[in-house]
């Protein structure tokens, strides 16, 4: 008997992790959870990616596995760059809540 | 087969359970820090799902450098910052209204998405594209890797994976370990803080100036 | 009366080949049992050792210092271990005010269940005796491993304490400063080998020598940068910067008591157990008695020992198993001597010890081993 899960699984739950992701997004006003949101979103397209690899790829090319290791070398180099940024940010204005750094625009008239 | 006679699919299914409850505390939680943990336990399960798509070497990337480097990398943002707490209002009514908008996209698009996955993967088109086989991950494929009399698929598919790696985007994995090289200078660049002679200690003062007159 | 020969057992499928050893008759259930009584055999004998460990090393460090260690429980003290966990199981589980409970509870728990998942590639005998044979082996450790970190700062930031707190931050950094040279000075020997399985790396040492002795002493250099290193992870004197006594009490271990310290103590020696088995598998050449390659040795033509050397001594799995646990005892007696003879170090000459200098060594040392291998040649000069 050969067990097997359909793609359309790992699909749905990518699906909605993208859009969860893309809700914290939106909504949030702290950096750093900006960041984690988008690390969601992240391994949401991981997560799609393997799942198309096993329903295209057969075992000699595993182009998909690639993507995803690329992806998250370069999800390390992001974060990195992204929390030295909120470090910094942190020591010129006292706070990294998004909404309350405006050096570079006219302060919000409402 | 139904999904409750498929171990692998109650094993996906109490992963997927698993990961959503982790991403709502991720996003919902009171303090910056406890989001960073459930973050942590969310990433290795996703892990698990790789798994579940026969490929153990991701399993390995996804934890040692997700939930390994990045995490650690995010807890010491966290810990050396100021945060105020409470992302969202404690009432229902007013979490509403302050976050309708952000919501109707979420149910839109998750809706919207699910529903056009579902629709493209049963389309005959799209399975005679993906090679006129049944859109499965595991088990089905030509290689199983858990099931039942072959382990040994497992360490086929690792070997073929990275000599793919290595013939076919060799030169890309310098360009990567460039890019990372750069990622580490800049970030230390910019998180490493000039101080003035002043902010000092009058001990660590005349040691400064001892070493520089030396 | 003619028997056809048996067929060979799956290579992947642990145990098989000990249960026929054992029974003296072909045995054959499915792989599920076979896996699941495999793992909860090593997981208990190791579990045992676990406990006679910590007597050991108070043994010797009592002996090194002139004294007696335990004496009461039991013969020679033997006992005492066990004693010291019934009290921590039966003492009253505090958590302290206004620590966040779920952190609390995930990072103890985290951490002693991903020491306890770092042995299941391990193998302790060349016929299958081996909890789960993964294709990605010594992978699976480092990424298991890697989960103890940021597992380590939530638990001192859940504690609620000033000293919990400075022991995480202090803890995370070293063990991300010693993880890199570690993995460095590996990659040499696995891409040599061309196999992430420890089981095939243990086969190729037994083959053409322990990798401590190969490779006209790089092999030794990449050894003692290993040993270091993983020694330095396993945050005992005088890499204990964590947990100094004199400044942080007991470092990110400070607010636990009762059941949680006793996992943690456990956590303590597995993780001295796990690297003291990488270091066995990688360079002492596993569950080999005997540093002699198999395929014979030359000296400039002349043959010194001929090849297959006491073979079939070193291939049973008794003397296998001997002789795994009689290395393990022999770096846990370094461990301890080192303990009793060193001094600490402070927290910038560690990072300064990890990033300056061993990391460039290990990279020195994995290029001049790639460089040296003929076999690694030939691969890079393929297509």
């Amino acid at each position: 008997m050969a067990f097997s899960i359909p793609v359309e699984y790992f699909l749905a739950l990518s699906a909605f992790m993208f859009c969860a992701g893309l809700f914290g997004v939106l909504t949030q006003r702290n950096a750093v959870r900006i960041l984690i949101s988008v690390e969601i979103m992240l391994n949401a397209t991981n997560i799609s990616i393997m799942a198309f690899n096993g329903l295209f790829g057969v075992a000699s090319d595993q182009e998909g596995w690639v993507f995803v290791f690329i992806i998250i070398g370069i999800a390390a180099a992001e974060a990195a760059i992204g929390l030295a940024i909120f470090l910094s940010v942190y020591r010129n204005f006292g706070e990294i809540t998004v909404s309350n750094i405006f050096s570079l625009r006219e302060e919000e008239t409402s | 087969m139904a999904f409750y006679e498929d171990p692998l699919q109650i094993t996906f299914i109490l992963t997927a359970i698993y990961i959503i409850i982790c991403m709502f505390m991720v996003i919902t939680v009171e303090k910056v820090m406890q989001s960073t943990y459930w973050l942590i336990m969310m990433l290795v399960g996703v892990a698990v799902t790789f798994l579940l798509a026969n490929s153990e070497i991701i399993f390995a990337f996804q934890i040692s450098i997700y939930a390994g480097g990045i995490a650690v990398l995010l807890l010491f943002a966290v810990l050396l910052t100021e945060h105020d707490d409470a992302p969202f209002p404690n009432t229902l009514s007013k979490f509403l209204r302050a976050t309708w908008m952000q919501l109707i996209i979420f149910l839109v698009l998750a809706v919207n998405m699910i529903v056009l996955i579902l629709d493209t993967v049963d389309k005959p088109d799209y399975l005679r594209e993906a090679g006129g086989g049944t859109p499965n991950v595991l088990g089905d494929s030509r290689i199983p890797v858990y099931g039942d009399e072959n382990v040994a698929g497992a360490f086929e598919i690792t070997e073929n994976y990275t000599l793919f790696l290595w013939d076919n985007f060799g030169p890309v994995i310098p360009f990567l370990g460039l890019l990372l090289l750069a990622a580490l200078l800049g970030s230390v660049k910019l998180a490493i803080r000039e101080w003035d002679i002043e902010e000092l200690s009058d001990e660590m003062k005349a040691q400064i100036l001892k070493s520089e007159a030396s | 009366m003619a028997h056809d020969p048996p067929e060979p057992h799956d290579p992947g499928l642990p145990f098989s080949d000990l249960f026929d050893f054992i029974t003296g008759e072909r045995w054959d259930p499915s792989s599920a049992t076979l896996i699941l009584i495999g793992s909860f055999l090593l997981a208990n004998y190791i579990m045992i050792n676990q406990l006679i460990a910590p007597w050991v090393e108070r043994k010797v460090m009592a002996r090194q210092q002139g004294r007696r260690g335990p004496m009461y429980v039991g013969k020679w003290g033997v006992l005492q271990i066990p004693a010291d966990l019934l009290k921590l199981i039966i003492k009253e589980d505090l958590r302290p005010a206004g620590a966040d409970r779920v952190g609390f509870f995930i990072s103890v728990m985290i951490i002693s269940v991903t020491a306890i998942l770092s042995f299941a590639p391990l193998p302790w005998g060349s016929q299958g005796l081996i909890a789960g044979n993964f294709s990605i082996g010594i992978l699976y450790i480092f990424a298991i491993f890697s989960v103890f970190p940021p597992m380590m700062m939530v638990g001192g930031w859940a504690s609620n304490s000033k000293y919990a707190l400075l022991g995480g931050f202090r803890s995370a950094g070293q063990l991300i400063a010693y993880e890199i040279p570690m993995f460095i000075s590996v990659i040499g020997i696995l891409a040599v080998v061309g196999s992430f399985s420890l089981l095939e790396i243990t086969e190729d040492q037994m083959e053409n020598g322990w990798f401590l002795f190969r490779y006209w002493g790089f092999g030794l250099i990449a050894g003692v940068i290993f040993f270091v290193a993983g020694y330095a992870e396993t945050e005992r004197i005088p890499f204990d910067i964590p947990e100094a006594e004199a400044e942080l009490v007991m470092g990110p271990r400070t607010e636990f008591t009762g059941w949680r310290y006793g996992l943690i103590m456990m956590t303590e020696y597995l993780h001295l157990f796990i690297n003291s088995l990488l270091f066995i598998y990688l360079f002492l050449g596993g569950y080999d008695p005997i540093p002699i390659p198999l395929g014979g040795v030359e000296i400039f033509g002349n043959e010194i020992i001929s090849p297959d050397f006491a073979k079939g001594f070193r291939t049973n799995l008794g003397v296998q198993f001997v002789t795994m646990t009689a290395k393990i005892y022999l770096l846990v007696f370094v461990a301890a001597w080192f303990r009793s003879a060193l001094a600490r170090f402070r927290i910038d000459q560690l990072l300064t010890l990890g990033w300056k200098i061993m990391l460039p060594i290990a990279l020195i040392s994995t290029l001049f081993i790639l460089g040296i291998d003929p076999e690694v040649q030939a691969f890079s000069r393929r297509t």
